[in-house]
Parts: structure tokens; C-alpha cells; sequence
């Protein structure tokens, strides 16, 4: 890659410093270690590790907080919405999915759509009145949201959520004929959804939505002023995280066969938000370590019980004072440019700087 | 009758503890524009302090009923304090000129800190205050037998306000502070130091948490570490509803939603008490988006 | 042909009248001017025309539609767009992204369509990205189109947000200042930026200090004092009004 000293000389600092070598990883090396990932199963069981059963849960619980913090980061990270209070669309989606398989006797991959459906729907409803209100309060509405949900499970609303103990004996998920109900199943259904969660909400980023969120969350009177419907926007960016809320629920109920309010509380959606922010807000690949570290990074402090919130917390102080963009901050997005502007420089001038071919990297 | 009044007091009473707490919220965020979750927590320590003093200490055994609890008063509003200033030393001064959101989680991850703290040092089973702490004198009102102690939790949270209302209001420091709260570039260029009109604010606001958490363990005897929790959302919501950054919309919104609660409680059901609470929050947001009483910041477009 | 047509529009903020039944019309193909002394309300016309505040009184009409109570993405989709006195770009994102903000309300695929990477999708995608293109090229800025816009000198973020207004694919441009800032050489470029725009049947309605400018580039120009209009007509005509002399002379307003 020419490098220009156009760009350094100047005060227009180009978008990518360098003009494109931004790729941490070479594609190969990224193919690899998912390939790695996914064989971990594999690997555990090659190797006898004791404690197999143990980390493949472990993995599995990371993998429902990153598809449930993919789906804030549209409302968080992508629409800056402070949405403390994602953890009711998640309930919404597992108390659907546990009704429809206890009382109607529903298939749990049949009831996957209407949870989504279910938690978008109720996202519509309470997010309409509340969705202009500024920052901080909106942060304290989703809270109140959150609570009167776990409120209302608890005293049995409805008469259909089983009150303070939940519902219990959720059936597993079948696809295909084949059960899913041991680690190492829920292990690669679970990563699955991460992947099909990733590749989709990659394209909804790179997209003409992706990019009105990004314009109104940098500056929402500009936005409406050039021509998005910023009130409708909003709310879409809510329903659809509120869906992906919801399918997470449905993954939720079938894995655990047992739910009670107390799973979706406030501090749940404290939790995600803190994934969101300190993994890099409306950065995926931010997002997805943000879980890792939250989630999977405590279990290995597991033997100091009673000191790991209180270093938790003074771990996140520490991060957010040396880090405030959080780990890993989204880049700026390429652009490919049609012919005949392929052939114009990245960074300011036409000649020299060869066009770059790699293709979009979030 | 009898039952209203008694839900009538029981409800100023617990509206005046959530009026103090909610004051340190408001003045935070009216100067700093950040909502500080670890305020909840500084309530607890507060209580926690107090039991230390009253219980293990036997402070009023030790010097009497009024010097003994005088003292603990004292004591706790310092002690919790010198917290809250340390807090916002360690945990909001480097992050004042980041983005909210990395304030909003910084101020999370002191609260979860402060929090498991209070667990380490105290344990985490729930303690209690001794009933025999204050004498359990009653005094009849509208023939309505009453304990004192409900009466002197009200009293003091209102004596309280009225004088923070009066050094807001009256005083060239209140003054600072509500520049710094309208335009902290403004105040800086009028020669005010708003770096000490923030550490000010967060040396009343911790006092004034801490005194209500003395007052709630007095109140009601059993304290536990999470307990500031859900006071610390219940006192915030009382500021957001008052309208936040405004002094007197604290007061309001903090005994506004103590009657609502235990009248909710009294008239509606219990088990939906914290549910109604949050009901109105909402209500009143999508009518009025900025509270009942006005925010005093003008938003700047 | 008729474009616009303001009808006694009246706006006051809090006891303040900023505008007090203006009247005005505006043709389709020509370059008017809005002149006047700071604090006559004109960015405020500006503003009741594209929505960002709320009429009091009166009616906007725009090529057979009302405006009033129409919300500002409504107005730019109808064929209105502006840019601001004050730069209002999106300073952190590239200047390509900023003409494709413009370009948005012009494009049809919607969230299904995105999360799925339709192929319609992909098609317009890379047919706007040429039209963002285009439009930088207009102001001449394609070849900084991956730099951060709010790293742009001064005069090339103005251009910059007139890309963006034009990439609405605009009836009526509104530019609020557009040569404020400016040195000499890049207000001369403006100007045949102006008579481009013009060119492509895009009307213009201009707020403007720089009264050389003004003259050189307006058909027709209006003149705002206290909130209304005390006089209209060619700039030439303007020149000699004894009431715009004495309005201008009495703020001392010179440039």
C-alpha cells in the first residue's frame, strides 16, 4: 500500500491511517480460528479434559450474552439509545416460548418466531410513548420497564407465568428428528445463531439503515434535517434488538428447562449494557470480546467467590478511565466505489494511492 | 381514617428518606449531567456506618440518647462524605470529559465496587438496628397513636431540605453551584472553579445519602449490603419525576412518590407496589419529558 | 412558475416577534436573495420553511403542498433542503458518508431488504454511491471523498454540505450563509457553483452578508428588517431603495 505524505503533511487526516491496512487478522487466519472454535467441542473431548462439560456451558452462556449484546448494540451502539433495560424483551421471548411449549405443547423451534415476534411487538408498544425522551431518561424508562416486567412475571400476571418460581420442564429443541440437550449440542446451536447474528447484523450496519442510525446517533436534528425519518428509525432499531431479544429467549428457555423472573432482571440488563460499552459500542467484533470478557473472564476467577464482583467493578472504573471508547472501538466503514471513481486514492489524492480491493471490514 | 392517616404518614416518612437520597442525585447530575449509580450504595454505607456506631459502638448508651445519636448523625454524614468525594476523585474526575456512556458505566462499576465492599466488610446476611436505639415514646396525632421516630425522620429530612434550599439559594457558593449546573463553560469563564463546585457536590450529596440511610436503619432495623439498590433507583426516580437537577423537584418527586407507594400499597396491593412506582415514572415521562417540575438546565440545541 | 409562497408567515419565541407576517414567493429556476440586519429573522424564514420550528401563523405553500405541521424529513422528500449558518455536517464520519445522508431519502430499500442483502439492495447501493460521487464531483470534492469531514478546511465543508442538500435530489435549495467564512477566491468559486446548481433547474433561495456576492449571484433579492419584508426587487433596484439604504446604514451593517 503507497503511503501518502499528502495525507501526514496536511491537517485532512484521512479516514484510515496508513490507507488501508487495517485487517488485524489476514482472512486465512480469521477462517482458521473459527474453524478452532467451533472444534472446541471436538477438542475437549479428544483430549478427556475433566472439566470439559464445565467450559462448554460456560461457552454457551457467552455465546446467549453475545447474541442478546448484538442486539443491544443496534439500539446502544448503532442508534444511541441508552437502553438499560433490554432484559424484558428477553424475557418477553422466553415466557412465550415456555407457555406455547407447556400449555399448547408447541415445538420449541416453532414458538422461535412468534417469541421474536412477541418481544418486537411489546418493543413497539412501550417504546412509541418513550422513544423521543433524551438520554437519561430513557435510560431510567427502560429500567422501569425492565422492573415492572420481572414485577408482573413474579405476580403470576395473566395467570400463565408460574409466579415467583417460574415455569419449569421446558421441552429441548428438536431439528430434524435429533434432540438437542447435551453442552455440546447447545454448543454449536448457540454459536450458530452468533454467527447468522453477526453476518446479518453486518449487513444491517452496512446498509441504508445501518447508516441512518449512525447519522442520528451523531446528530439526530441533522439527520431529520436532511431527510430520515428519525422518529421511525428509532423505533425500528428498538423493535428489531427487541426480536433478536426475544429469539435469545427462546435459546434461553430451552437450555435451562427452567425460568423464573429473577433471570431477567435489572442487573441482566446492566450486564449487557456494560458488554456493549466496554467491548466498543456498535462494534461487533467489541461486542463479541465484551462477552468473553464479562461473562467467560470471571468464571476463571470462580475459586474467589466473594472478591470477584468487588474486582469487577473496580475493573470496570479502571477500563472505562484508560479506555472510554471501550476495547475495541468500530472502525470507520469502506466503501467500494463503482467504476469510474474506483480508480480515486483513499486519502485525498487521485494518483498515486492504489485503490483498495479488500472488501468492507466492519 | 385511621388507616389513611396512618398510610399518610407512613408514606412522608419513607418519601422524606427518598427525597434526601434523591437530592444527591439531582445536584450530581444537574452539575455533571451524570447519573451516579454508585449513589445507592453511599446510602448503604451510610446505614451501615450508623450500625456500627449505634449498635456495636452503643453510642447512645454511651453518651445518652440525643448526644449519642447527635454524634452518629454527625459521624456518618462525614464519614460518607469523605466516600463520596473519594468516589468522584477516583472513579468520575478523569472521565469528565469522555463520552456520557463511559461515565454511565464507570459510575456502574463503582457501584458494584462499593457494593461488595459493604458486603466483604459487613458480611452479607441482613444486620439490624436495635428498636431500643431511640426511646419508643409515641405522640398522638389527629388521635392517631404515632412513634416518634417516624416524626423525627420526617422532620429532619424536611429541616434538611429547607436548609439546603437556603444555601442554594441564598449563599455565594449555592450560587456557583447553580451556575455550574446552567453552563459549566460559562461559570469557568465568570472565575468560578467548577472542579471545586463538583467535589462540593459530591461532599453534600454522599452527607445527605448517608444520613438517609441512618435514618432508614433507624426507621425500620433491618439493613442489608444490597439494599441501596432499589432505594437508589426509587430516590432517582422521585428526582426524574421531580424533574432532575432542580432542588425542589427532588423534595417534591421524593414525598410525591412516598405517598404514592404506600398508598398503592395500602389501596392497590402490595405486590405491586414497586410496580406502581414505575407506572407513574412512565406516565408522567411520556407527558411531561422533562418532569413536573421544570429541569432548571436549558437544553441546548 | 410559482415554487414557493410564504403567507404571512409569524413566529414569535416567548414575547419575541422574530417574524411578523412575511410574504414572499419564489419562482421556479431563480436565485433569490435574503438580505437584511442581523436579528431581522431571516434564518428563522429559513426555519419555518424546512420545519425545524413550528409556524405560529400563516401557511407555506410549496409547488402544490402545504407545509404546515409537516416534520423536516418530510419537507426534504418533498424537494426542500438547506444547509446551515453554523456548519452541520457529521463531522466524524467521511465525506462520502455525509453526501449519502442526502442520498437517503431518495433510496427505497428498507430494513428487510438490508439484514438480508438483497440483491436489489446491493444494486442501489452502488448505484448511490456513484450518485454520491457525482455530487461531490459537482462541488469538486470526489477526490477527498474518504477524508473525515470535520477535518475539511472551512470552505470545503461548506461545499461540502451543499453536496449533501443537493444530494436529496432538492426542487428549492436553501443556503443559509453559504459564503460566510469564505475567502475571496472561494466565494468567487461559489458563484459559479450557484450558477451550476441553477443550471440544473435546482431553484435557490440564499441568506447572505457578503452584499457583492449577493448582487452578483441573485435575480431577485428580499429585504428582512424587525421580522418583514420592506423591500423586493432586482439587485439593482435594491441598491437604490432609500428604506434598505437606511435599514443597512442604521446597524452600520457594511460587508
Amino acid at each position: 500500500m503507497s503511503f501518502s505524505f499528502k495525507g501526514l503533511l496536511s491537517d485532512r487526516v484521512p479516514l484510515e491511517e496508513g490507507g488501508g491496512k487495517e485487517r488485524i487478522l489476514p482472512l486465512p487466519l480469521t477462517i482458521a480460528g473459527i474453524a478452532i472454535f467451533f472444534s472446541i467441542p471436538v477438542i475437549f473431548k479428544v483430549t478427556g479434559l475433566s472439566s470439559a462439560m464445565y467450559w462448554l456451558e460456560v461457552l454457551n452462556t457467552v455465546g446467549l450474552y453475545a447474541i442478546l449484546a448484538l442486539s443491544l448494540n443496534v439500539i446502544l451502539g448503532h442508534a444511541g439509545m441508552f437502553n438499560m433495560g433490554h432484559a424484558a424483551f428477553f424475557a418477553v421471548g422466553a415466557y412465550v416460548t415456555a407457555i406455547l411449549n407447556l400449555t399448547y405443547g408447541w415445538s420449541i423451534l416453532s414458538t422461535l418466531p412468534v417469541a421474536g415476534l412477541a418481544a418486537g411487538l411489546f418493543a413497539a408498544i412501550v417504546a412509541g410513548p418513550i422513544i423521543h425522551l433524551r438520554g437519561d431518561y430513557l435510560l431510567i424508562v427502560t429500567i422501569g420497564i425492565v422492573e415492572i416486567i420481572r414485577i408482573s412475571l413474579t405476580n403470576n400476571i395473566f395467570g400463565v407465568t408460574g409466579g415467583p418460581n417460574g415455569l419449569m420442564g421446558i421441552a429441548r429443541p428438536t431439528i430434524f428428528g435429533f434432540k438437542i440437550a447435551r453442552p455440546q449440542h447447545f454448543f454449536y446451536l448457540i454459536w450458530i445463531v452468533v454467527a447468522i447474528t453477526v453476518t446479518l447484523f453486518y449487513w444491517l450496519e452496512n446498509s441504508r439503515f445501518g447508516r441512518a442510525l449512525k447519522f442520528i446517533k451523531e446528530d439526530p436534528v441533522a439527520a431529520e434535517g436532511i431527510g430520515i425519518n428519525t422518529t421511525r428509525y428509532k423505533l425500528m432499531a428498538f423493535v428489531v434488538g427487541a426480536i433478536w431479544a426475544g429469539f435469545a429467549g427462546t435459546l434461553y428457555a430451552s437450555r435451562m428447562r427452567t425460568i423464573s423472573p429473577g433471570s431477567f432482571n435489572f442487573e441482566e440488563s446492566v450486564l449487557l449494557f456494560t458488554i456493549v460499552i466496554l467491548g466498543g459500542s456498535g462494534s461487533q467484533k467489541g461486542v463479541l470480546l465484551g462477552s468473553f470478557l464479562i461473562i467467560g473472564l470471571p468464571e476463571l476467577f470462580r475459586g474467589f467467590q466473594n472478591s470477584r464482583l468487588l474486582v469487577f467493578g473496580a475493573a470496570l472504573v479502571i477500563m472505562m478511565i484508560f479506555r472510554p471508547q471501550g476495547l475495541l472501538p468500530p472502525k470507520p466503514q469502506r466503501y467500494k466505489l463503482p467504476p469510474p471513481w474506483d480508480k480515486m486514492g483513499q486519502n485525498g489524492n487521485s494518483s498515486q494511492a492504489k485503490v483498495s480491493l479488500s472488501k468492507k471490514d466492519d | 381514617m385511621d388507616f389513611f392517616i396512618q398510610q399518610l404518614t407512613n408514606g412522608l416518612t419513607v418519601g422524606g428518606i427518598y427525597a434526601l437520597i434523591a437530592l444527591g442525585y439531582t445536584m450530581v447530575y444537574g452539575v455533571m449531567k451524570l447519573i451516579n449509580f454508585a449513589h445507592g450504595e453511599l446510602f448503604t454505607l451510610g446505614a451501615y456506618i450508623g450500625f456500627t456506631l449505634l449498635v456495636t459502638f452503643n453510642f447512645t448508651g454511651l453518651f445518652g440518647t440525643v448526644i449519642g445519636l447527635g454524634f452518629s448523625v454527625i459521624l456518618v454524614s462525614c464519614l460518607v462524605a469523605v466516600a463520596g468525594h473519594l468516589l468522584e476523585r477516583v472513579a468520575y474526575r478523569p472521565l469528565r470529559h469522555s463520552d456520557r456512556l463511559a461515565a454511565v458505566v464507570s459510575a456502574l462499576g463503582a457501584s458494584i465496587f462499593l457494593q461488595n465492599a459493604i458486603m466483604l466488610k459487613w458480611g452479607a446476611q441482613r444486620l439490624a438496628y436495635k428498636p431500643n436505639i431511640l426511646p419508643n415514646v409515641s405522640v398522638n396525632i389527629f388521635g392517631q397513636p404515632m412513634p416518634f421516630i417516624r416524626i423525627l425522620v420526617f422532620l429532619v429530612a424536611v429541616f434538611v431540605m429547607f436548609g439546603l434550599y437556603i444555601f442554594i439559594n441564598r449563599t455565594r457558593t449555592g450560587m456557583a453551584i447553580r451556575a455550574a449546573a446552567i453552563d459549566q463553560g460559562a461559570a469557568k469563564l465568570m472565575g468560578i472553579d467548577v472542579s471545586r463546585v463538583i467535589a462540593l457536590v459530591f461532599i453534600i450529596g454522599p452527607a445527605l445519602g448517608g444520613l438517609a440511610g441512618l435514618m432508614a436503619g433507624l426507621l425500620y432495623g433491618p439493613i442489608n449490603f444490597n439494599m441501596g439498590q432499589i432505594y437508589g433507583l426509587k430516590a432517582f426516580t422521585a428526582a426524574i419525576i421531580g424533574g432532575i437537577g432542580n432542588i425542589q423537584g427532588a423534595m417534591v418527586g421524593g414525598l410525591l412518590l412516598g405517598l404514592l407507594e404506600s398508598m398503592g400499597a395500602a389501596y392497590i396491593s402490595v405486590a405491586w407496589k414497586d410496580g406502581i412506582t414505575f407506572m407513574v415514572l412512565i406516565v408522567i415521562l411520556v407527558f411531561r419529558p422533562t418532569g413536573l417540575l421544570p429541569e432548571r438546565v436549558a437544553e441546548k440545541l | 412558475m410559482l415554487l414557493l409562497s410564504l403567507n404571512n408567515i409569524t413566529k414569535t419565541f416567548g414575547g419575541l416577534v422574530a417574524v411578523a407576517g412575511f410574504s414572499a414567493r419564489v419562482n421556479r429556476g431563480e436565485v433569490v436573495g435574503l438580505i437584511g440586519p442581523n436579528g431581522a429573522g431571516k434564518t428563522t424564514v429559513f426555519n419555518l420553511i424546512t420545519g425545524s420550528i413550528k409556524l405560529d401563523a400563516g401557511f407555506v405553500f410549496f409547488s402544490g403542498h402545504s407545509l404546515s405541521g409537516l416534520r423536516p424529513h418530510r419537507i426534504v422528500k418533498l424537494g426542500i433542503s438547506r444547509t446551515f449558518q453554523s456548519i452541520r455536517l457529521f463531522p466524524h464520519m467521511s465525506v462520502l458518508e455525509n453526501v449519502l445522508s442526502g442520498c437517503h431519502c431518495r433510496m427505497q430499500s428498507g430494513l428487510f431488504a438490508a439484514i438480508f442483502h438483497l440483491p436489489r439492495q446491493r444494486r442501489e447501493e452502488k448505484m448511490v454511491l456513484n450518485n454520491a460521487m457525482n455530487e461531490l464531483d459537482f462541488v469538486g470534492l470526489a477526490s477527498k471523498w474518504n477524508l473525515k469531514a470535520g477535518s475539511l478546511a472551512y470552505g470545503d465543508q461548506r461545499r461540502l454540505e451543499i453536496a449533501r442538500a443537493l444530494a436529496t435530489e432538492p426542487k428549492l435549495v436553501i443556503l443559509d450563509e453559504p459564503a460566510g467564512g469564505m475567502n475571496d477566491k472561494e466565494t468567487e468559486a461559489l458563484t459559479g457553483l450557484i450558477e451550476n446548481i441553477r443550471k440544473r433547474d435546482v431553484t435557490v433561495m440564499l441568506i447572505e452578508h457578503d452584499m457583492r456576492f449577493v448582487m452578483h449571484v441573485c435575480d431577485r433579492v428580499l429585504v428582512m428588517e424587525n421580522g418583514a419584508l420592506i423591500a423586493e426587487g432586482t439587485p439593482e433596484e435594491i441598491q437604490k431603495d432609500p428604506k434598505v439604504i437606511e435599514a443597512y446604514l442604521g446597524v452600520g451593517e457594511e460587508d
